[in-house]
């Protein structure tokens, strides 16, 4: 694919590609972020945003890997969707928020990131659906405007 | 541009793949050098998720391939235990894979 062309242009061409990407970030990280403020905003009774049933809310990550037993390693992304609306369900009990829940098909991993009132909370969240995990950790956000609201 | 792909690296003190003392402050400043570093590769920084009582952390990021997120981690010198290629369950994302 060597072009002369194309070789002519190329600090243009890298240029804009940099700020392609940085573009695309800061686009991809409002969808990312998009429901949870979805699942705060309909709320709509005037409480906090970081605040659900009452309670402060926080982060957490969990994962999960076949390796230890802690992720069905066969199951399908059809079988998984019935799966995420118990889960859903789960966590509503609880007073916790699903922000995303991503699974690594071929490798047998999920890392679930959920914003609840506690670990126990996420805990209780996964027994309901008999699902085992590996670890719950409470996180923080450290892109430099997530670390400004931590200090 | 490339065909992108989600990717999930963890890190974590017990397997000494996350500097256990770090501050929030001096994560600031190595964030910095991690986002240039993934500018280079062509890798998009979406969230990086760090646990500072477990000593834990998530890089959550798109990439054109696992080699690219590697090279950015060896660039800022910063080991890790896993990079998972991942899709996202919920059930508007799912219907993207099918």
């Amino acid at each position: 694919m060597k072009d002369k062309s194309l070789d002519s242009h190329k600090n243009e061409s890298q240029f804009s590609r940099r700020e392609f990407i940085q573009a695309a970030g800061m686009a991809a990280t409002a969808i990312v972020l998009s429901p949870a403020l979805t699942a705060c905003s309909t709320k709509a009774d005037g409480a906090p945003l970081s605040s659900y049933s009452g309670k402060k809310l926080k982060l957490y990550m969990d994962t999960h890997d076949k390796a230890n037993g802690t992720f069905p390693a066969e199951i399908t992304p059809k079988q998984l969707e019935g799966f995420y609306e118990k889960y859903q369900a789960a966590c509503k009990e609880e007073g916790v928020i699903s922000i995303r829940t991503h699974v690594g098909f071929e490798d047998g991993r999920a890392y679930c990131f959920n914003l609840a009132p506690s670990a126990d909370a996420v805990k209780r969240a996964h027994e309901k659906v008999g699902l085992p995990f590996d670890s719950i950790t409470e996180v923080h956000t450290i892109t430099p405007a997530d670390l400004a609201l931590l200090s | 541009m490339e065909n992108m792909k989600f990717f999930i690296d963890t890190h974590d003190k017990e397997n000494k793949t996350f500097p256990a003392e770090i501050t929030p402050k001096q994560l600031e400043g190595f964030y910095k050098k991690y986002e240039e570093a993934c500018i280079e590769e062509g890798v998009i920084s979406l969230r990086i998720h760090v646990g500072f009582k477990d000593g834990k952390a998530f890089c959550f990021n798109m990439a054109p391939s696992v080699e690219a997120v590697k090279r950015v981690h060896d660039k800022v010198g910063l080991p890790y235990d896993s990079i998972t290629e991942v899709s996202t369950i919920t059930p508007g994302d799912l219907a993207l894979l099918s």
